[in-house]
């Protein structure tokens, strides 16, 4: 007998009694769905955190000043430093190539009678170029800007959008305000592409004026976070201990906070991989009890079959035809629950990833791994209910009622 | 055998030989003797009846004759094949390709069609699938039920059903044909037709063995056989050893 034929006998065993089969799979349907549904998360949140990574570059670091309760529970900075300490990260770190300083306070920008929070923030004219972040319409800061401190701004995407909803920006006059600093006028000379989410915050959301306008206007000297540029991505780890070395000596220890986009990888890599692991372990288990699930069912329906499996000996079917035939129904029980899981897990995936915002992947290996797995149950645990079937004496079979 | 045709041509060969078969079970410690060292020949051609009380050892000499069952003791020759010596995958195959069973409870696959219980002894043959087919719609056509291919046997009345059971007994052309009380479930004239067909079947030379209470039924049988505890009591009719 073919196991065209073998099959055709199985999957007939298997329509007999569809909520049965149904109930007797369900640990094997959750258990594949969890794994897919976690797999597909993992991988989901990965590279969505490598898509926000990519966006600034992986030899990008950030700098920044550690934070620490104070009185009143105030979030204080451990050091100051100024703008100044730019170049002397690029000096004194071989591994570091480029170095840009900001100052950054939250604000309110307004235009005619629209009002939107932003974070302004005060930047010299290399910051755009240090992790190529292009320019949309209009131009970014410029040397002059700086040296000259006038008043112009440059707005993130978001930005523009809100308050100049199909307008076009340039040469509008703005209205800033921040904190208890004067409101004070700017002139919008350029407005950034869409940089998305990134681990640095949103940029969209961001204004940004030369860094010696921030400061006549606040006197804020205060560099909130100096962006780094490492040599190269390779070398981005070593880079922020380069930087971290360097920074204790010169102003102590633990008053920075060194950052590297690397760094932030690996440990969403790590936490991603344990996830999956401790995951998979559940996942196991529920397996195992879907395959019991599977064994129960045979051997109800191997008893419930006695007298097929006597008819079918006496018209010469051997034992292993009848091994067969049962532990290809068992399989194709169990693969039917990977299927149904496969596209749970799918589907569950599909929902949290919209609601979290990342991209639903669905590693082709662990469509196999759900498929392999599902299959590989079925044969483990239907072993031995077909071997109960292959080894019915014929004649008790047939009289079997 | 035409008169006449006895010298120079072979006679009929045989197809059963049961040397001091016999058969016991062990229930609960006491030995039940189901059979007794039964001597029995038969040859090709032959249509022959056993009739005995019940529980006197018919249904278990069937299981021997058809290698559904291993005598305890003694020597049964199938169609040439000296059957003691097989294993049970061989067994198989013997039950395959020189049995047909037909029962009294017609036993058919419930849930396959006629068609496909019909094909069911030429697939575990490994038959190819069209050959399969198309010989299965012969003999189904042979007992009248060619209209009735895709219906289950459930859709069928008794009689129908024991005429499925016997076109899948001849589906691969067995060497013999048994038949354990084959009309104990059908009324008297239905009884009647299945008679005719195993008759009809035995003319054109199939060997036949056949297990009845009914006299009626075993006097169509051209040799009667009758047992008692497991013991051949009588033997009539048949061609002389
Ligand atoms: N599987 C078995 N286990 C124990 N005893 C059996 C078994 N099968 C048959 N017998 C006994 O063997 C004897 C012959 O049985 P059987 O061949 O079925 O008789 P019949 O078909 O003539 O009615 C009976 O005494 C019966 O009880
Ligand atoms: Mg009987």
């Amino acid at each position: 007998m073919s196991i065209r034929e073998t099959a055709k006998a199985a999957l007939r065993g298997l329509g007999l009694y569809p909520l049965r089969t149904f109930l007797s799979v369900l640990g094997i349907v959750i258990g594949v769905a969890s794994v897919i549904g976690l797999v597909a998360i993992g991988a989901g949140v990965q590279k969505s955190v490598t898509n926000q990574i990519s966006q600034l570059g992986s030899d990008v670091l950030l700098v920044s000043p550690a934070m620490q309760r104070g009185l009143f529970g105030r979030s204080v900075a451990q050091t100051t430093v100024d703008t100044s300490m730019a170049k002397d990260l690029v000096e004194h770190n071989p591994l570091i190539r480029q170095a840009v300083a900001t100052l950054q306070t939250q604000g309110t920008m307004t235009v005619d009678n629209s009002t939107l929070d932003v974070t302004v923030v005060g930047v010299t004219p290399d910051y755009a170029d240090i992790f190529s972040y292009p320019v949309e319409t209009g131009r970014f800061l410029r040397a002059s800007d700086q040296d000259l401190g006038v008043d112009v701004v440059v707005l993130g995407a978001e930005v523009a959008s809100t308050l100049f909803p199909g307008e076009n920006p340039l040469g509008r006059k703005v209205q800033l305000s921040a904190g208890n600093y004067p409101t004070r006028s700017f002139i919008v000379v350029g407005v950034m592409s869409s940089l998305g989410r990134t681990f640095a915050g949103n940029f969209d959301g961001q204004v940004y004026l030369p860094a010696s306008t921030f400061f006549r206007w606040t006197g804020q000297r205060r560099v909130s976070t100096f962006i780094l540029r490492a040599r190269s991505s390779d070398v981005a780890v070593d880079a922020a201990d380069q930087v971290d070395f360097y920074l204790t000596r010169r102003v102590g220890a633990n008053k920075f906070r060194v950052e590297s986009q690397q760094a932030i990888l690996q440990t969403i890599g790590s936490v991603v991989g344990t996830l999956t692991l401790s995951l998979g372990a559940i996942a196991g288990i529920a397996l195992v009890v879907g395959g019991i699930g599977v064994m129960n069912v045979m051997l109800v329906s191997v008893k419930e079959r006695t007298r097929e499996i006597g008819i079918r000996k006496a018209l010469g079917a051997k034992n292993r035809n009848i091994l067969s035939q049962f532990l290809l129904e068992a399989i194709f029980l169990s693969l039917t629950g990977g299927l149904l899981g496969l596209f749970g897990g799918w589907g569950v995936a599909a929902l949290v990833s919209r609601w979290g915002h990342w991209p639903t992947v669905l590693p082709i290996q662990a469509i196999f791994l759900a498929i392999g797995f599902s299959s590989a149950v079925g044969l483990f645990f239907g072993i031995y209910p077909a071997m109960q079937a292959a080894r019915l004496d014929p004649i008790a079979s047939l009289s079997y009622e | 055998m035409p008169e006449g045709a006895s010298e120079g041509v072979a006679t009929p060969k045989e197809v059963i030989r049961l040397e001091k078969i016999s058969r016991q079970y062990v229930v609960g410690g006491n030995v039940v003797q189901a059979l007794e060292e039964v001597d029995l020949v038969i040859k090709e051609g032959e249509f022959l009846a056993i009739m005995g009380p019940s529980g006197s050892g018919k249904s278990t000499l069937m299981h021997i004759l058809g290698c559904l069952d291993r005598p305890t003791s003694g020597r049964y020759v199938l169609d040439g094949v000296d059957v003691g010596r097989l294993n049970d995958n061989q067994l198989a195959v013997i039950r395959n390709q020189k049995v047909g069973f037909v029962f009294q409870q017609f036993n058919l696959l419930p849930r396959e069609t006629i068609l496909a219980n019909v094909e069911l002894p030429m697939m575990y043959a490994g038959v190819p699938r069209r050959e399969r087919s198309e010989r299965a719609r012969q003999l189904l056509k042979e007992i009248g039920l060619e209209n009735r291919l895709a219906h289950r046997p459930t859709e069928l009345s008794g009689g129908q059903r024991q005429r499925v059971a016997i076109a899948r007994a001849l589906a691969n052309a067995p060497a013999l044909i048994l038949a354990d009380e084959p009309t104990g479930n059908l009324d008297t004239n239905t009884g009647a037709e299945i008679l005719r067909i195993l008759e009809d079947l035995n003319r054109r030379g199939r060997t036949i063995v056949l297990v009845t209470h009914d006299p009626n039924v075993a006097s169509h049988a051209g040799r009667v056989i009758r047992l008692v505890d497991g013991r051949i009591v009588a033997d009539e009719g048949g061609v002389a050893a």
